[in-house]
């Protein structure tokens, strides 16, 4: 009785709950007439995928990613081990990494390349820069100590760039075969398990150095959202209006367009460190 | 004129038959999406958005549904993709402002219980609230909100109960006012 009441006070005190004013028809007219003849397309298109993978390829490439994050871990926890020689390497220390073999240089390599390549400067010249401009700056024990700092965080910089970029990389390749599975009512029955892989994924990222960068943060909160969706799908045929939205979402937030701007960048930087 | 000739003149090409399908759909998209949105701008190019979306995919429309209710399922789609793309970050105070200037107040609702529900309503689970908002604001019946928002009406009118419980005790001190 007194819900019922309560019902009805609320019902009428709803009603100027964001009363609509009158609404701008022409100018609202203009400006569709305007999108559709093209000059300025408000909704744009995504294209097809460019890379067409197939499905069995993204669980590989998301343990691939995983092998390179515990390997980034694990360098991590070495540089901030003390006494770890990894980044002493390229100091020119005598000494021999006791770990990381395969990303720290051996002694003098950074000098060298750091003189064949001055232009391009690839990662192990800039190590080598780095290391030089930090000994002539400080010399001891106290200049040894800051350099090594500043190639620790210079690595660990570019490490985290190549595991976002291989996983902006992934991103964009599920979504695109998402997109198309959807568009050509394909069978996407494993799409929510690697969606479920990727939002694992994306959420360490968010909380790691690499979402920082406040375009990159709202980026990788973005596909969180997208990830989210697509991991909750059902499997029976009630899905349609969640796919929809998910396709809606996908355009509305340009996340194709941004992965996809973000990609090709990364990936060149990366290519630069290698 | 015939929904299904104005859809096929428009289909045709036809820019007057376009102009006439946009008039006898603008103003029931608007109101719907500002009630979603809230801020006049916002609403804007939700409309634009939706009318654009709908001229696009209007050789998929099958008349399964009224013209009405596939435009208006489209208007709900870019208002609640909106929605979350601004993370809810707009002003409920400025809202209420704006929307006070531009509304009749029909009703005598006190002022402070007038924010504070808009308040509660805005703090919905974005399902309660939409199905609210159509409902209870827009007077949407169950079945009209089944088609738009692609559910049954039972779910429907489950989301208006839950909705209405939760609005009952965000406002329990009113309630016993009363």
């Amino acid at each position: 009785m007194m819900d019922d009441r309560f019902d009805d006070w609320i019902e009428e005190a709803a009603r100027d709950y964001n009363a609509p004013p009158e609404p701008p028809r022409e100018a609202m007219w203009e400006a569709i007439a305007a999108a559709r003849t093209g000059s300025t397309p408000a909704v744009r298109p995504i294209k097809p995928a460019r890379r067409v993978r197939p499905i069995w390829a993204l669980p590989l490439a998301a343990a691939a990613l995983l092998l390179i994050g515990i390997e980034v871990g694990r360098m991590s926890r070495g540089a901030s081990e003390p006494g770890a020689t990894g980044a002493v390497a390229t100091t020119g220390s005598d000494s021999a990494p006791a770990r990381h073999d395969s990303i720290a240089l051996p002694p003098e390599s950074g000098q060298q390349l750091a003189q064949q390549q001055p232009e391009s400067e690839p990662a192990s010249a800039a190590t080598a820069r780095l290391a030089n401009q930090s000994a002539s700056r400080n010399t001891g024990p106290a200049g040894e100590r800051l350099a090594k700092n500043e190639l620790r965080s210079e690595r660990s910089d570019r490490a985290y760039q190549m595991v976002i970029a291989d996983y902006l990389t992934q991103s964009e390749t599920f979504l695109s075969l998402f997109r198309t599975a959807v568009t050509e009512g394909r069978d996407d029955r494993l799409a929510p398990a690697t969606a479920r892989q990727l939002l694992a994924t994306n959420r360490l990222l968010l909380d790691s150095p690499a979402a920082h960068d406040p375009a990159m943060r709202n980026l990788l909160q973005d596909l969180e959202l997208v990830l989210a969706q697509i991991s909750q799908l059902p499997a029976d045929s009630s899905r349609g209006g969640d796919v929809r939205i998910i396709t809606d979402g996908l355009d509305q937030n340009d996340v194709m367009l941004r992965l996809r701007a973000q990609t090709p960048a990364r990936v060149n930087t990366i290519q630069g460190v290698l | 004129m015939d929904e299904q000739r104005l859809i096929q003149r428009v289909l045709a090409g036809d820019p007057v038959a376009e102009r006439a399908l946009y008039d006898g759909h603008v103003d029931r998209v608007y109101r719907l999406v500002y009630r979603i949105v809230g801020e006049p701008d916002r609403a804007q190019d939700c409309t634009q958005e939706t009318f654009i979306r709908a001229f696009e995919r209007l050789a998929d429309f099958r008349g399964e549904s009224a013209l009405g209710t596939w435009i208006g399922r489209i208007a709900i789609t870019v208002a609640l993709n909106g929605l979350r793309r601004i993370k809810r970050n707009w002003n409920r105070e400025v809202v209420l402002d704006d929307a006070a200037a531009v509304g009749a107040p029909a009703h005598h609702a006190e002022p402070d219980l007038k924010e504070r529900l808009a308040m509660a309503i805005d703090d919905l689970p974005e399902g309660y609230r939409t199905v609210f908002v159509l409902h209870d604001v827009e007077g949407y019946t169950h079945e009209e909100i089944g088609g738009l928002l692609g559910v049954q009406p039972g779910t429907s009118k489950a989301q208006l109960s839950r909705a209405r419980a939760r609005l009952r005790v965000a406002l329990a001190d009113f309630a016993l006012e009363q």
